[in-house]
């Protein structure tokens, strides 16, 4: 008996099977993780609630955090998106969203699994759950904000902290053999982004859920819907005997049921003794009510095992449903322009092939027009840097460009391609940044196509540098200083060995 | 076997997995900064494999040990611990007062410790507010943030920590002292005879209006703001970030 009892507890319980289910329905791109690529479907317009990295290979939607903070440097449109979204979970589920929705949280638990021994709450745990505030203030309000009136966009929660960026979009990336060249970026950045990873990731084994208590700026942020939100754990104060079980064996720095620490994850429920501690919402939603005389009768619980068993078969159905749609979801493909008969060097991407031409919207003083950039045919060292106004290092490194522009005005052509915008914004920043500006400013809109015909693989910035006959002499795929680039172009200018 | 000797073995083991943990994790990070400083200071993938080859026992070891410890959870008859409940003295206070009117008693040495306890709370929070506005002070001049972004954010962090440190040494001190103090108040509260029981006060209806308004009205806020954000075209800019790697921001770069 006792050895089948403790079978039983080996089965994950309903919070795991479903933090699982939505770690999986987050990042239903499975082919991602093969090809080492990252999805760039429409389903990641929607942010989903908890801390899952869009640069994951896997993750099908955005990270609230990622986009709030991205949004202080965008159209003020996004930040009403970002913010009323964020609102929205908020008061739906509040913290909720920690216990059972955040992928994080669950990798957090599986190590607190590990047979260590564990670091209690107490006191000091009290006090630091209240630096992921200054954390929320500082790198996620503070730091973006002021960027953003430098129009610099700047995740600095992201940039510099965030552990599941590290795991899923760094390590995510780094592990999948095509994205080698990626290594050529690693610097000082990723080994404190690492050595940090590494830490949490250690303390997590010790510390129940270490990063969630003392350093989230999204649970920071949805702790403070907690006590109206929709969903989650609440007391029934007329029963409640102030007998405290449940803030004692809460592994959470509560101070009372459904405060701004409690993740609502319900294991309280099973040790209050007067049954105090209820769900909030719907009760065809508990996954654990509590038992009372009406769900012992044995109608009732047929109707209950049916409801649960179709809820299960359609989130099953939704899941393989995700995998299937993703895994089909083929990326417009780009094919190359034919090679022409009388061109005596092969055309491609790689050092020493000669560049492709393509068809761009130019954006200049005049608006927006559609013409033919071929970098064989300017008889110029041509640099095509391809850029962003929401990546930071693509705006640091903009003004290097443009200082080249402006002293090889002779002999170097300078193109800034832009992702993707619309020509009149476009128009508008330039007009704002680089009224003067020598550089030739594009659109690559369709589908990011040039882009990708140049051998982009969806970071950003990336630069090539083409010599006067349009031959690729330099590829580059992190951000430049403008020593770099004014050796590059000096290079350029040397026959090729 | 006695339940003595199974904790003991079971204390042992959860020690030698901790230490292979920390191990494993020093290893990784060692590694890491090895690759950093070495003379070529540059990361390259054979690079990463053969170090990570070189940590690779430690790493095993810890899983190993991992696997074993789920495997003697389950093996092993459970263990009762004579461990108590942790004690939580506002709650204890709050149970008592919840019966006792300690006011109606010898309350002076009392108000004593409380007067205690929210002079510390408020100096803690003085010093909240100060360390507060000093960082404000700095944070929020533009010109501290300059192009140089990493060295900005270093400088701020400088401000940002000292800043930081002070209301957390006063906070730690204010929690063990309270804890004290809690203690004492209970013995007081203990000792005073009761004379009148608290009256419960009933929930009021009126306060379930009142979350339901709100939670109704924030609601409504909520679906609008989005909505008018997603019509507004600020989605756009939701999925040019998702879809685009920017590699300094996932902190490869």
């Amino acid at each position: 008996m006792k050895f089948w009892l403790k079978l039983k507890a080996l089965v994950p319980t309903k919070r795991k099977l479903m933090q699982l289910y939505f770690a999986l329905l987050f990042n239903a791109n499975l082919k991602g993780f093969s090809s080492g690529n990252i999805y760039k479907g429409s389903t990641k317009q929607f942010c989903v609630p908890g801390i899952n990295c869009y640069s994951c290979p896997g993750a099908v939607g955005a990270c609230p955090l990622g986009s709030l903070q991205g949004s202080f440097s965008a159209d003020k449109s996004t930040i009403f998106y970002v913010c009323g979204i964020l609102l929205l979970y908020g008061l739906l589920f509040g913290r909720m969203i920690c216990g059972w929705l955040c992928p994080f949280g669950l990798v957090q638990e599986l190590l607190y699994k590990i047979k260590t021994p564990k670091l209690k709450k107490g006191p000091i745990t009290r006090i630091l759950s209240a630096f992921k505030y200054a954390v929320l203030v500082f790198f996620v309000g503070i730091v973006p904000i002021m960027y953003a009136f430098r129009d610099t966009p700047l995740p600095a929660f992201c940039k510099y902290i965030c552990p599941a960026g590290t795991l899923e979009g760094g390590i995510g990336l780094l592990a999948n053999e095509v994205n080698e060249s990626y290594f050529s970026m690693l610097g000082p950045l990723f080994t404190w982004k690492f050595v940090l990873f590494i830490s949490i990731a250690v303390a997590s084994v010790f510390v129940f859920r270490m990063f969630c208590r003392f350093i989230c700026p999204l649970g920071a942020l949805y702790g403070f819907f907690n006590k109206i939100s929709f969903f989650g754990v609440k007391v029934e104060k007329p029963k409640c005997i102030n007998c405290n079980l449940c803030v004692n064996r809460c592994k959470m720095d509560i101070k009372q049921v459904g405060d701004r620490e409690c993740i609502s994850c319900g294991e309280c429920i099973n040790v209050c003794p007067t049954k105090a501690i209820v769900w909030k919402g719907p009760s065809i939603l508990h996954l654990n009510p509590v038992p009372n005389t009406q769900a012992q009768q044995p109608e009732h619980k047929t109707a209950k095992t049916v409801t649960r068993a179709v809820s299960a078969v359609l989130m099953l159905a939704v899941l393989i449903g995700s995998f299937v749609y993703y895994w089909n979801s083929e990326p417009e493909s780009t094919n190359p322009p034919e090679q022409s008969q009388t061109e005596q060097v092969e055309r491609g991407n790689t050092v020493g092939k000669l560049c492709y031409a393509s068809e761009l919207s130019v954006v200049d003083g005049n608006g927006v027009t559609e013409a033919v950039i071929d970098p064989s045919a300017t008889e110029k060292i041509t640099v095509i840097n391809f850029w962003g106004t929401w990546c930071t290092p693509c705006v640091n490194e903009l003004p290097y460009f443009d200082r080249i522009a402006s002293e090889y005005e002779e002999t170097v052509s300078v193109i800034a391609v832009h992702t993707e915008m619309a020509g009149e914004t476009e128009a508008e920043y330039l007009k704002t940044h680089y009224p003067e500006s020598k550089i030739t400013f594009a659109v690559d809109l369709k589908n990011e196509a040039y882009y990708s015909m140049l051998g982009g693989r969806g970071t950003y910035p990336y630069t090539v540098v083409l010599d006067e006959k349009g031959i690729v002499r330099n590829v580059f795929l992190d951000a430049l200083e403008y020593d770099d680039l004014k050796q590059a172009v000096e290079n350029a200018s040397k026959p090729l060995e | 076997m006695k339940s003595n000797n199974l904790l003991t073995v079971r204390r042992i083991f959860g020690i030698l997995l901790s230490v292979s943990v920390l191990v494993s994790g020093a290893c990784l990070i060692a590694g890491c900064l090895s690759i950093w400083f070495c003379e070529e200071g540059e990361y390259t993938r054979p690079l990463v494999i053969e170090t990570l080859s070189t940590v690779a026992l430690p790493l095993l070891i810890t899983v190993v040990l991992t696997v074993i410890g789920f495997v003697l959870e389950f093996l092993l008859p459970d263990v009762k611990k004579k461990c108590a409940e942790p004690k939580n003295n506002a709650a204890i206070l709050a149970r008592l007062n919840e019966s006792r009117d300690a006011s109606n008693g010898d309350f002076e040495a009392v108000f004593k410790e409380r007067n205690k306890r929210k002079k510390r709370a408020t100096v803690l929070i003085s010093l909240i507010c100060v360390a507060a506005v000093a960082f404000l002070a700095y944070a929020l001049v533009p010109s501290n943030y300059s192009a140089d972004i990493n060295a900005s954010v270093i400088d701020a962090m400088k401000v940002f920590l000292p800043c930081l440190a002070l209301p957390f040494g006063y906070a730690v001190y204010v929690a063990y002292s309270n804890e004290k103090s809690l203690l004492r108040e209970i013995e007081l509260v203990k000792a005073i005879e009761a004379t009148d029981k608290k009256e419960k006060s009933a929930p009021a209806a009126e306060n379930k209006k009142v979350l339901l308004a709100v939670r109704l009205s924030l609601l409504f806020v909520a679906l609008a703001v989005c909505l008018f954000g997603y019509f507004s075209g600020g989605f756009n800019d939701v999925l040019t970030k998702a879809v685009n790697i920017c590699t300094e921001c996932i902190g490869l770069g």
